[in-house]
C-alpha cells in the first residue's frame, strides 16, 4: 500500500476525480444507507474505496464509469452487511456534510420521499439499474457498469420503468 | 409526471447537503483510516493462528519428552496438524483480500458468492480439519501415556500429565464437549450468517439475470 502516498493516476488526481464525482456519491450513498448506517458512513466508506482503487486505474478508461461500479459495489455490499466488523465506520474527520444554505423546499423533499420510497419497493438489481437510468446514463455505459448486455438493460429498463410510474404517479398526483 | 422530471428531482437530491472537503487533510485521514482497518485485520488474523503457533513448540517438546509410542506420535500429528491449520487459516485470509471493487457489478456479485461459498466450506467441514483430528489426537496423546514407572520416566512435565484412568476419563470427557462446542458454533455460524447471505446474493444474481 506504499504507493497510495501518490493519488495520481495518469494525469487525473484522485482529489479531482473526488471533487467531480462526489455529489453522485452521496446521491446513491442516500438510497442505500440502511440505518443505523448513515449515507454520510457510506459516502465515506465509498471515497475511501476508491482512493484505495485509484492506483489501478488506467488513466485512459472512463472515469464515470469507474467511480460507479465502486460506488454500486460498495453500496450494495454495506446493503448486505457483507463488511460487518471490519471497522468500516471510521469517520473521516476532513469530510463535513453541512446543510445547504438554500436547500431544497418542502415540495422538492416529498418529490424525493416518493421517488426514494418507490427505488425501495424494487428488488435490489432493479435498484441498481434504476439509479443508473436517474443518474442520466446511456444504456450503453449501465450495461458495462452492471456487466449485462445492452439488450438485456434495455429490456430491464422498460419494466422497471413502468414500476417506478405505476407508484410514483399515484403519489405525486 | 415525466421521466426527465424524475432525473431532476434525483439530480437535485444532492443539494440538501453541502459536502465540504478539506483535500489537505483528506489523504492522511484516509491513510489513518486503512492503518486502522490493516491493524483490525492483523490482529484478528493472529488471534485465528495464535492457538496453532503455541501448539507446535509445545507438543514438539512432548514428542521430544513423552517416551510412549502412541503419545509421541499423537504429539508428532498434532505439530503436523498445526501446521496444516495455519497454512488453511492463510488461504482463507488472501482469499479475502483479493476483492475488486473496480469490477462490474455482476461479476462483483459472483466474486461474493465464491468469497462466501470458500467460507462456507471451510466453517461447515470444521469437524473434518479443525475439531476432529486434533480430538482424536489428543485423546490418542492421553491413552497412550503408559505407567512412568516401567519406562523410568521421570521428566519435570511428569506431574501434569495425567496417568491415572479418572484423570483420563474426565479429560477426555472435556475434550468432547470442547470440540464439539467448536463443532456448533461453526455449524450456527454457517445457518445464521453466511446461509442467508449467499441465498441474498444468489436472488440479486438471479434477479439480474432475468428476462423480462
Amino acid at each position: 500500500m506504499e504507493n497510495l502516498g501518490h493519488q495520481d493516476s495518469g494525469t487525473t488526481t484522485f482529489e479531482q476525480v473526488l471533487e467531480s464525482n462526489k455529489e453522485k456519491i452521496y446521491r446513491i450513498s442516500r438510497v442505500y444507507a440502511v440505518a443505523p448506517l448513515e449515507p454520510q458512513d457510506l459516502f465515506q466508506e465509498v471515497v475511501y474505496q476508491i482512493w484505495k482503487s485509484f492506483p489501478t486505474f488506467k488513466g485512459n478508461a472512463d472515469i464515470d464509469t469507474w467511480v460507479y461500479k465502486i460506488a454500486l459495489n460498495v453500496c450494495q455490499r454495506s446493503k448486505l452487511k457483507l463488511d460487518k466488523g471490519k471497522e468500516k465506520t471510521v469517520r473521516l474527520d476532513s469530510m463535513q456534510f453541512v446543510p445547504a444554505e438554500v436547500g431544497p423546499d418542502k415540495s422538492e423533499q416529498e418529490r424525493y420521499k416518493a421517488l426514494h420510497d418507490c427505488i425501495a419497493t424494487l428488488n435490489e438489481a432493479d435498484q441498481s439499474l434504476l439509479v443508473l437510468l436517474l443518474e442520466g446514463l446511456p444504456y450503453k455505459q449501465i450495461a458495462t457498469i452492471t456487466g449485462l448486455t445492452d439488450n438485456h438493460v434495455a429490456v430491464k429498463m422498460k419494466r422497471i420503468r413502468k414500476l417506478l410510474f405505476d407508484c410514483i404517479t399515484p403519489k405525486l398526483a | 409526471m415525466t421521466e426527465q422530471e424524475l432525473k431532476d428531482i434525483w439530480m437535485n437530491s444532492s443539494q440538501a447537503e453541502r459536502i465540504q472537503v478539506d483535500l489537505s487533510r483528506l489523504v492522511m485521514d484516509l491513510k489513518s483510516k486503512l492503518n486502522h482497518i490493516d491493524k483490525v485485520i492483523r490482529n484478528r488474523d493472529i488471534r485465528e493462528i495464535v492457538a496453532a503457533f503455541i501448539g507446535i513448540p509445545m507438543f514438539a517438546y512432548f514428542a521430544y519428552d513423552i517416551p510412549f509410542p502412541i503419545t509421541r506420535i499423537a504429539s508428532i500429528l498434532t505439530v503436523v496438524w498445526s501446521v496444516y491449520v495455519i497454512y488453511r487459516f492463510r488461504k482463507l485470509q488472501l482469499s479475502r483480500k483479493n476483492e475488486d471493487l473496480t469490477l462490474p457489478f455482476k461479476s462483483q456479485l459472483e466474486n461474493q458468492k465464491i468469497n462466501m461459498m470458500a467460507q462456507h466450506r471451510f466453517l461447515d467441514t470444521v469437524l473434518y480439519w479443525y475439531a476432529g483430528p486434533p480430538f482424536l489426537l489428543n485423546v490418542a496423546f492421553i491413552l497412550g501415556l503408559g505407567n512412568p514407572e516401567t519406562l523410568g520416566y521421570s521428566s519435570g512435565l511428569k506431574e501434569h500429565l495425567p496417568f491415572d484412568s479418572g484423570s483420563k476419563i474426565v479429560l477426555i470427557v472435556g475434550l468432547t464437549a470442547f470440540y464439539a462446542f467448536v463443532v456448533w458454533l461453526n455449524k450456527r455460524a454457517v445457518k445464521k450468517t453466511l446461509n442467508p447471505l449467499i441465498a441474498d446474493i444468489q436472488r440479486i444474481q438471479d434477479e439480474l439475470e432475468k428476462e423480462e
